[in-house]
């Protein structure tokens, strides 16, 4: 609750800084939303950090997050975020049928036909999808 | 007042094979013959595929548990980016109605709801299924569910008359009332704190500003990326809030199936009883589907509060409700029929005005709004047999739904079996694909993942979404309209006594607020 209290007042600052920097005619609107925001994320930072933390059902206090853990939120989120940075880099052609490869292969430990399958599929799935649209599939970053 | 007519034919009616002109203020006859008509395209061929394929598919991810209904019209949204309104009015309805009944299966069999409206199905229909009754509580669901869309669609269906006749009398400032209530009645009325939704609905409207002021031709928070100097598309925004994040959450559980360690349960128990207690219940079906009618209508509140709300008043004034809690078919009757029902009364502030008052209905809104499509009164005139074939797809798809659900329960439930592994990557691959085909931009899927870890920070954190997501889609109406009234307003040109309804309409959302306010203080010593 502390943590999400102060990025959300984090937020609220950055935009009533730039609901300021705007013109009077075009910062009309925006202002009477920041101004609100940045009460109310006060508010929630007031709150949470005057009311005591709760324990966890075991009655200790949280623990902090573990990357290292087989089901971190950490992890998950980095497994996630490497599609998009596999795309960026590799295309959508190499990146997107490499990432389905290393997910099923690392993160679900399923066996190899099963995860060659899964790439071929994605691979497919990606040809046909931008043949049907006409559109030229997105060549990755170290590729062009 | 004169009646127009439409001058060109619309593709949808060309598909029709004729052109029926509606004028703009309907008679109750103009509606009958658009709803006709509606009815014919629906099922004509090719047209009926897409609501039974939109059907089916949104039955098989919606007994998902985790990967909701929210999830599919997210990737359908870029996916069907180059299709005609028809098409999309057919699917997209389709998939609204048909992810409705299918969490309650998990809900029975597996103890998880499939979907958080199917919550208060699971208090009584998970024991009867341990009693192994579980096929007679299934065919209850699919009943109460089928009847109470039904009651659902005939209510909108009738408000649609008088609906179409008031709204030649909205302008900016009940618009801007409309909105206004739209974004206070969701911060108010979510489950949880009223702080928050407040704090989201405001973030919501201020990401909405993202981009340049049409205006003033002023950008705005674009924080100096030339990326979103455009604004933030619905698209990816939507995408990441609901495919990715749901994913990522689900990855994050470190479930190995999306049942978990659910085991499935024996299926016992006669399909005939199920029907039957629905049809010797008849008062309780109809004040259920009122009940979730009535609290569709509100943004915010959708499903899980209507099953809850209905649930509660069946123990309240059932004659025995020893059994309660414990297995009594009543407490899946209430509940499914209201859920089912509340899609009807969603639809309409929908249809006529913009305003979600769901998840559905926003992501179904922002695929209207990506395929030219404007709600409000041109939909509810000229475009009326579009708006009714959204309408009939819809309640297609609900019975269809209960139909095939009844007879293929067993094959569907061991969906949830399906590894977490498999099913991660796929999602993720065609949610990068739909972020990228809407525009073929990279910027978009950076833009979807972002908000994919927004959205499992909101998830994880307890910030309500549905807040975010309503003032984002509001964000850009809200605006224009209370511009368009305070330019009105200073040059002397709005006298509020010739639009009583903005009056009346902020005095109900002020009793709404102070109602609301004095629910959530603790109550006083005597």
């Amino acid at each position: 609750m502390r943590t999400s209290a102060l990025i959300i007042l984090a937020i609220a600052v950055a935009f009533l800084y730039e609901t300021a920097q705007l013109d009077p005619g075009a910062r009309r609107v925006p202002l009477a939303v920041a101004v609100p925001l940045m009460v109310l994320a006060l508010l929630l930072v007031v709150r949470a950090f005057s009311e005591r933390r709760r324990p966890t059902d075991t009655g200790e206090p949280a623990k902090p997050l573990d990357p290292a853990a087989p089901s971190s939120p950490l992890r998950a989120l980095l497994w996630v975020a490497s599609l998009p940075a596999a795309v960026f880099t590799l295309g959508l052609q190499v990146g997107a049928p490499l990432f389905v490869l290393l997910f099923l292969r690392v993160r679900g430990r399923e066996r190899w036909s099963v995860t060659v399958v899964g790439a071929a599929m994605a691979a497919a799935v990606v040809a046909v999808l931008f043949r049907v649209l006409d559109a030229s599939i997105p060549t990755g970053w170290l590729l062009s | 007042m004169v009646a127009s007519k439409t001058e060109s034919t619309p593709p949808w009616r060309a598909c029709a094979g004729k052109a029926v002109p509606v004028d703009v203020v309907l008679s109750p006859v103009d509606v009958l013959h658009a709803a006709v008509a509606g009815l014919q395209l629906v099922f004509s061929w090719p047209n009926i595929l897409y609501p039974i394929i939109g059907t089916l598919v949104a039955m098989c991810v919606a007994v998902l548990p985790g990967v909701s209904g929210a999830t599919l019209l997210a990737l359908a949204i870029p996916l069907t980016f180059s299709w005609e309104p028809l098409p999309i009015m057919l699917l997209f309805g389709a998939l609204v109605g048909g992810a409705t009944f299918m969490g309650s299966v998990s809900a029975i069999l597996l103890n998880i709801p499939g979907t958080a409206p199917n919550a208060a199905t699971l208090l009584d229909g998970h024991p009867m299924a341990l009693r192994g009754q579980a096929r007679t509580a299934l065919a209850c669901s699919a009943t109460a569910s089928a009847l109470g869309s039904t009651l659902g669609v005939v209510a909108l269906v009738a408000s649609v008359p008088l609906v179409s006749r008031a709204l030649p009398l909205v302008g900016p400032p009940e618009m801007l009332v409309l909105s206004t209530w739209g974004l206070l009645s969701v911060a108010v009325v979510i489950r949880g704190s009223m702080l928050k939704g407040l704090t989201m609905v405001c973030l919501g409207l201020m990401v909405s500003f993202v981009g340049l002021d049409t205006t003033t031709a002023v950008v705005r928070f674009t924080f100096g990326s030339l990326l979103l100097e455009e604004g933030l598309s619905l698209v990816p925004v939507f995408v990441g809030l609901f495919a990715i994040a749901e994913i990522i959450d689900l990855v994050a559980s470190g479930r190995e199936t999306v049942a978990g360690d659910a085991g499935q349960t024996e299926m016992g128990g006669s399909v005939r009883q199920g029907i039957s207690a629905v049809l010797r219940n008849p008062k309780l079906l109809l004040r259920s589907s009122l009940i979730g009618t009535v609290v569709g209508l509100v943004p915010g509140l959708g499903g899980t509060v209507a099953g809850f709300v209905a649930y509660g008043d069946a123990a309240r004034t059932v004659d025995d409700d020893s059994e309660f809690g414990s297995g009594d078919i009543r407490g899946v009757l209430a509940p499914e029929a209201a859920n089912d029902a509340k899609d009807g009364g969603s639809l309409l502030p929908a249809l006529a005005f913009g305003i979600p008052a769901s998840t559905g209905t926003a992501l179904l809104l922002a695929a209207l709004q990506v395929h030219g499509i404007r709600p409000g009164s041109e939909l509810l005139t000229t475009q009326l047999e579009l708006a009714f074939v959204l309408i009939w797809s819809l309640f297609l798809s609900n019975w269809l739904t209960s139909l095939v659900g009844l007879s293929a329960v067993r094959p569907l439930a061991r969906l949830t079996l399906v590894p977490t592994a498999r099913l991660a990557p796929a999602v993720l691959l065609l949610a990068t694909l739909g972020a990228l085909s809407f525009r073929g931009r990279m910027s978009d899927v950076f833009i979807a993942f972002a908000f994919g870890a927004i959205g499992f920070g909101m998830k994880r954190f307890e910030w309500p979404r549905i807040a975010f997501v309503i003032a984002f889609i509001l964000g850009p109406l809200f605006e224009l309209n209370l511009k368009l009234s305070l330019n009105l307003h200073a040059l002397g040109r709005l006298n509020l006594w010739t639009h009583p309804s903005v009056v009346i309409g902020t005095l109900a959302l002020g009793v709404v607020l102070l109602l609301s306010r004095r629910k959530s203080c603790p109550a006083r010593p005597s």
